[in-house]
């Protein structure tokens, strides 16, 4: 059903944004944003480059510091429609992708669409499905369809889907593998807002809590639209110089046991595009790709020795002045 | 952390002791002026006075200038370059503020150094550079580490490069050709008093000499040194008298080759300390002649200009004391002429003998008698002769006197009766030392004797001072003919001698084979290596080559990683770079435009508008789609305008 509504909004993409109206509606997305999670300009980019680079976001964070927020907050303004799966061990993959169910009248398997039929798809602590239902999930995230009964149902596009995990709790949870990290683009996390942001929220001033009551900013298909305007942002060839030898470093340096793949490669230029775009910039710059490596990196970097993910920040931040920009 | 103004301090010391050999020649105002430039330096640094304004610095400059031009009578010459080198180091003092001024005036302090040997090359001047030359350059890594180190580390790099630069040095030391006027060139300083024979010969002047310990030459003997009463260093001869001065003839010629004397030569090498005329010493009689030198007709040896500066020459000579040669019509007229008065007593004696004498051998035997057997006194200190008959007063009158007033007194008396005489100056004797196996002669050693031609003899050496006998030689005064005593104590000695002739020694192995290392050494050293003599500059220079080759591979293959500037935006920017780093803020290596944009926004919030701009046009030309060229001229624009203060 969703799927249809969106396939009608695709020959949109043909109609190109300008730069101006580009402009506006990131504008306008950051402005929102910003208003519905307080002191997280940050990170509220960092989810908006996410999307415009076509990628899935893992936010690792504890309980409370405005994870569902983000998505739902997200969803308002784009315009796109919200699902929230909360993965529980017992939770087997039928109960994300949906199922068919014999319709008497049409004498026939009708197929029911899940929960991932949906525009931006919250997954909560998704370490704590049983690896089969995360495998659905990542599979979805793959495919952007979904097979049941043999059957392959195409996903809405666009098609985000925001995974929460909790670093802390160990019992009980199946921690996602590297293989399947690797399908998220960015990892990131919330963190505690600061103190001004904080306080606004005790004080009540804080009115962002209500995704309703937030503004959406994008037309149907605009988001669309800007992904592939975002896929056109200069990359130039000193720029791909620079990016190799980041990518070179982190194959050469003895800190990680392997380097970042030709796909963390691709996630990062991507991504470094989206983060010009959202600056204003219709190229990319060192400064894009250093600001966004360790959220496209960290979490696919096996480390030698049990570094845990901050000292692996920590090596990538180093990294950074290791590798020269300019001659 | 160390106090960042501890590296400024230390150079300062650093400056103060390449100063302070130059307190000793510099006119003491300049002296004055640098050392207040010092304090007021190291004051301002820790009080954090502002540089003086540029109208201040002007007029200190201008009346500086006019100082050095009003002292000196010029800009030029060695006096007035190194008081203007310094007093600009004075001004650089004054004025420096950043990193790139105290830079500059630790190449100014080299300098100091290096114009201390236009000065003195003595091995102590040299020991004592070292001092500064390590210090300056232990400054040069202390004031442009990136990061403070501690001062010991700074002090064993420079040990470390110093040492490295040593076999360096030697080894362009040995192949560099040298001008044949030495390296720094012979400098003439006429406010200096010389202490040395002189071109007249008045009574008293050999005198000056005797208290003199100040070496006038040291010699090596190739085999052997010959007897103390063969040892007459000959020096400048005089013919005329006017009734009180000796002086040469005016008309002297030359000879084309030394004379025939036959015998044994004795071989042996002077190195000469400066006395600022022409004439070498040689044993008498000289059988051959040094290079750059002729020789006169009265067997005196010339250079072909001053000798300003230590030389080292070969020489030998016949040790012979009679000169086998007819005499010329104007050898006669000149060694017969007497004034036209005075001294008639003189005269009188003269005639007296020459009636009296069979022939010119006996009237020498009589002149001998009548100084032997007279009461005549050999003393230091012989009362002024001055006047008409000085001679006939010290005859008659005084009868005490030096080595010149026998010398003059016989060759008179000779003229008077008719034999042609001519006096003669130089050195007798010499001491030796057994450390450096050489023979000293000092200033004391001045000597003078006579000349007499004697009938189908020739020319003979006629020492008149050794007639006088042993008992009437002043107390304390060595006789130069007594010489021989002195060789021979030179086995047994006090130590403090022993150290000053140990001393001496390396003094004379320092001036014959460094200091005097020239061509003709380096053409023996290439003789030896079978080298032919004209590769000595192809030598030189492809070493030279070599050494900068292997210098230009060190600096490719420790080169930074990253490639050289590809275009001329990078250019641009290294540019940019360029003036922050004259300002003290150097890029890092990996410091992309805007990294070093927000540092120096952060440690130099003046120019962090600039920076920023200049990182942001960069980023965008060197990133964006198309380059704009109006952004390109922008950036060129910005990277030539001075930056802001």
């Amino acid at each position: 059903m969703q799927a249809e509504t969106d396939r009608s909004s695709l020959p949109g993409t043909t109609r190109e944004l300008t730069p101006r109206q580009a402009r506006e509606s990131i504008d306008c997305l950051v402005e929102a944003l910003g208003r519905a999670l307080l002191g997280k300009e940050r990170r509220v980019r960092l989810a908006l480059a996410c999307i415009l680079a076509r990628g899935h976001l893992l936010i690792e964070d504890l309980p409370g510091v405005g994870k569902t927020t983000l998505a739902r907050s997200l969803a308002r303004v784009l315009g796109l429609e919200f699902q929230r799966i909360q993965f529980t061990s017992d939770l087997l993959p039928a109960d994300i992708t949906g199922v068919s169910v014999y319709d008497a009248e049409r004498a026939g398997f009708v197929f029911h669409p899940g929960p991932l039929f949906a525009n931006v798809v919250l997954a909560d602590e998704i370490n704590r499905a049983t690896p089969k239902a995360q495998s659905a999930l990542l599979e979805a995230m793959e495919e952007g369809q979904v097979s049941v009964d043999r059957q392959s149902h195409v996903l809405p596009r666009p098609f985000f889907v925001v995974a929460t995990q909790n670093p802390l709790e160990q019992v009980g949870t199946y921690p996602l593998p590297e293989s399947q990290l690797d399908r998220f683009m960015f990892r990131i996390d919330l963190g505690y807002p600061d103190h001004a942001a904080e306080r606004a929220m005790l004080e009540g001033r804080h009115a962002g809590a209500d995704a309703a009551s937030l503004p959406t900013c994008l037309a149907p298909g605009d988001l669309v639209r800007l992904q592939a305007a975002c896929r056109q942002v200069h990359a130039a060839p000193p720029l791909l110089d620079y990016l190799q030898r980041l990518l070179d470093y982190t194959r050469r340096s003895e800190h990680f046991l392997t380097g970042l793949s030709p796909r963390s490669g691709l996630s990062l230029l991507a991504a470094a595009r989206a983060w010009a775009m959202i600056h204003g910039r219709d190229f990319v710059a060192p400064e894009d790709v250093q600001a966004l490596l360790p959220c496209v990196a960290v979490h696919r970097l096996p480390t030698r020795g049990e570094l845990g993910d901050a000292e692996v920040a920590e090596l990538l931040q180093r990294a950074v002045p290791l590798v020269p920009e300019t001659p | 952390m160390a106090d960042p103004r501890l590296p400024r301090h230390r150079l300062l010391l650093a400056l103060g002791l390449a100063l302070l050999p130059h307190v000793l020649h510099l006119a003491p105002w300049v002296s004055a002026l640098f050392l207040a430039g010092l304090a007021w330096n190291a004051l301002s640094l820790v009080r954090e006075w502002p540089p003086p304004n540029r109208w201040w610095l002007a007029a200190l400059a201008t009346a500086g200038f006019a100082g050095v031009s009003l002292a000196f009578g010029s800009f030029t010459g060695r006096d007035a370059g190194v008081a203007l080198l310094t007093l600009m180091t004075t001004l650089k003092l004054l004025e420096a503020r950043d990193r790139r001024d105290y830079l500059l005036l630790t190449v100014l302090g080299y300098f100091l150094v290096l114009t201390l040997f236009l000065f003195d090359q003595g091995i102590p001047v040299t020991l004592y550079t070292f001092l500064p030359i390590f210090l300056l350059t232990a400054a040069l890594g202390d004031l442009s580490a990136e990061q403070p180190r501690r001062y010991r580390h700074h002090l064993r790099t420079t040990g470390r490069l110093l040492v490295g630069a040593l076999p360096l040095a030697l080894v362009l030391f040995v192949i560099v050709p040298r001008p044949a006027g030495g390296l720094w060139g012979g400098t003439p300083d006429p406010g200096r008093g010389v202490t040395g024979l002189s071109e007249r010969m008045a009574p008293g002047s050999v005198t000056d000499l005797a208290q003199s310990r100040e070496p006038a030459f040291r010699v090596a003997f190739d085999d052997g040194i010959p007897a103390s009463e063969d040892l007459y260093w000959r020096g400048p001869v005089f013919w005329h008298y006017d009734g009180r001065a000796w002086s040469p003839r005016d008309n002297r010629r030359w000879r084309r080759q030394p004379p025939g004397t036959p015998g044994a030569t004795v071989d042996y090498t002077v190195t000469l300390e400066p006395h600022h005329r022409r004439w070498l010493f040689a044993l008498d009689q000289p059988a051959s002649i040094p290079a750059q030198a002729a020789l006169t007709d009265d067997l005196q040896l010339l250079r072909d200009r001053d000798v300003h500066r230590r030389i080292s020459y070969e020489a030998s000579s016949h040790l012979d004391d009679t000169l086998a040669e007819s005499l010329t019509a104007l050898d006669r007229h000149h060694g017969l002429a007497l004034p036209a008065n005075g001294n008639p007593r003189l005269r009188q004696l003269a005639n007296e003998w020459s009636e009296r004498a069979v022939d010119d051998r006996d009237l020498l035997a009589i002149a001998r008698r009548h100084f032997a057997e007279g009461p005549y006194r050999y003393t230091l200190q012989p009362p002024a002769l001055g006047g008409e008959n000085g001679m006939d007063r010290f005859l008659f009158t005084t009868r005490e006197g030096y080595c010149e007033h026998y010398a003059a007194a016989l060759v008179l008396l000779m003229r008077a009766a008719g034999v042609p005489a001519r006096v003669v100056t130089g050195y007798q004797g010499g001491e030796y030392n057994a450390a450096g196996d050489f023979l000293l002669v000092r200033q004391s050693d001045a000597h003078a004797w006579a000349e007499v031609w004697l009938e189908g003899i020739g020319w003979r050496r006629v020492d008149p001072t050794t007639w006088i006998s042993t008992a009437r030689v002043e107390a304390g005064v060595e006789r130069p003919g007594d010489a021989a005593a002195a060789v021979a104590a030179a086995t047994d000695l006090a130590w403090t001698r022993r150290v000053g002739q140990l001393w001496d020694a390396l003094d004379y192995r320092w001036t014959r084979w460094v200091l005097g290392f020239d061509f003709s050494l380096q053409r023996r050293l290439l003789e030896r290596l079978h080298l032919p003599v004209h590769s000595l500059v192809l030598v030189a220079a492809s070493t030279i080559a070599l050494l900068l080759a292997f210098a230009a591979y060190r600096r490719w293959a420790t080169r930074r990683p990253t490639p050289r500037p590809a275009d001329e935006l990078d250019r641009l920017f290294l540019r940019y770079c360029r003036r922050l780093e004259r300002r003290g803020i150097a890029r890092r290596a990996e410091e992309g435009p805007r990294a070093l944009a927000e540092r120096v926004a952060r440690q130099h919030p003046e120019l962090a508008t600039r920076t920023r701009l200049v990182a942001e046009l960069y980023t965008r030309l060197r990133y964006g789609r198309h380059a704009d060229p109006a952004t390109r001229r922008r950036l060129a624009r910005l990277v030539r305008q001075r930056l802001p203060r």
